[in-house]
């Protein structure tokens, strides 16, 4: 992808930042688990609503800095598994990449590494990852670092969506 | 940690923590927002709409040449929409659009002050985009309240501008609201924009032509 602006980084002047971010979920609890111990988010409000055609009840948690997310209990309005978008995309250290994978991995949830074509470069060098997962209802999520080392072991460009699910009956995974 | 709501649902139970820890338990942080996307059908209409009414700043064009060559599903562009960290991503992919009645998911940003609000209600009303003012609870005429302003891009995405502070009136509407209400025809914009924001696509053929 071409860059227009290649100096420093361009400032849009009307809309000042994020209020939150608004995941359809069909349960609630099941949402708060996961997105509290799986992806670390701390739980803000747990009795919210959103408004919308009715009042939809809705846990507000706090992922990062300066990002809130709205889960919202929502009947309907599920991604197709093969539909990349929309999606989120949030940063974590390459260090960390490896972790998140054995993470997801041990709470039953499936990941794809993926390196874009752009990014090929030699092993070893620090590069572009994309590790790509679904919720239990299947919202799309991205965690990428820019500065993971390359190697041999994730795909390029492509990855197979359903690889990714699991479904939302099947998860939380039973515990041994 | 309790996983029972007033909203009455817990089939989850206790978090399984004898099974996996946490992320916070193995020291896994998310550091910030990096994009989120929106599907869109074409990139001159949303273009349009998401740097002439909503401000953003075109910080990646997009690059057919992999679509083309088969070995991706589609091209995106890159806006900068607000100031703080984080950007959006409007990827080419013309189905998986949100029904009229379905406002989650969605993406809500904030401006800084009733101002800024008023000129981005301005600028919805100028572009013919349908809005609705909503807040949770009346107030007195004339009261600062926190309010949203629901609009979509002509993908029908949905979005949501909060302002934390605007005085309320009658164009406020209190409680919830249609969201059907907010639906536009994208052809509309579609007239506005040269060709060129999508690939071509081959037309098929009728049966025995």
């Amino acid at each position: 992808m071409s860059q227009r602006s290649p100096g420093a980084p361009p400032t849009p002047g009307l809309l000042q930042g994020v209020d939150r971010l608004t995941i359809p979920v069909r349960n609630l609890a099941k949402a708060e688990l996961f997105y509290t111990q799986v992806l670390g988010a701390e739980v803000v409000e747990r009795d919210g609503t959103e408004l919308g055609a009715e009042e939809q009840p809705c846990v507000h948690a706090q992922l990062c800095p300066g990002v809130e997310l709205a889960l919202v209990k929502q009947a309907f309005g599920w991604q197709p598994i093969d539909t990349s978008n929309p999606h989120v995309a949030f940063e974590i250290p390459g260090a960390d990449v490896d972790r998140w994978v054995a993470h997801l991995a041990a709470w039953g949830v499936p990941s794809a590494l993926v390196f874009r074509e752009d990014y090929v470069v030699e092993i070893g060098v620090p590069t572009r990852v994309e590790l790509h997962f679904l919720d239990p209802d299947g919202t799309q999520f991205e965690l990428l670092a820019y500065d993971y080392p390359m190697d041999d072991r994730a795909a390029r460009g492509h990855y197979n969506p359903w690889d990714l699910y699991y479904g939302p009956l099947a998860w939380p995974p039973p515990r041994t | 940690m309790a996983f029972r709501t007033k909203h009455g649902e817990s089939d989850v139970g206790e978090p399984p923590s004898g099974q996996a820890p946490s992320a916070a338990e193995r020291g896994l942080a998310i550091r910030r927002l990096d994009h989120f996307t929106v599907p869109v059908r074409d990139f001159h209409v949303s273009c349009k709409f998401y740097t002439e009414v909503l401000g953003g700043i075109i910080t990646g064009e997009p690059d057919w040449e992999p679509f083309l060559a088969g070995r991706s599903a589609g091209s995106h562009m890159s806006i900068k929409l607000f100031q703080e960290a984080g950007r959006l991503v409007l990827y080419w992919q013309p189905w998986g659009h949100p029904e009229p009645d379905q406002v989650h998911p969605h993406r809500a940003f904030t401006v800084a002050n009733a101002e800024q609000l008023a000129e981005l209600l301005r600028r919805l009303q100028q572009a013919e985009v349908p809005w609705i003012l909503v807040t949770p609870v009346a107030a007195r005429p004339g009261e600062p309240v926190r309010i949203s302003a629901y609009f979509r891009d002509p993908d029908m995405n949905q979005l949501e501008v909060v302002c934390p502070a605007y005085p309320f009136g009658a164009e406020v509407r209190v409680g919830t609201f249609d969201p059907a209400a907010l639906c536009y025809p994208w052809s509309e914009w579609r007239r506005l924009v040269p060709d060129g924001g999508a690939p071509n696509r081959p037309r098929l053929k009728r049966e025995g032509t």
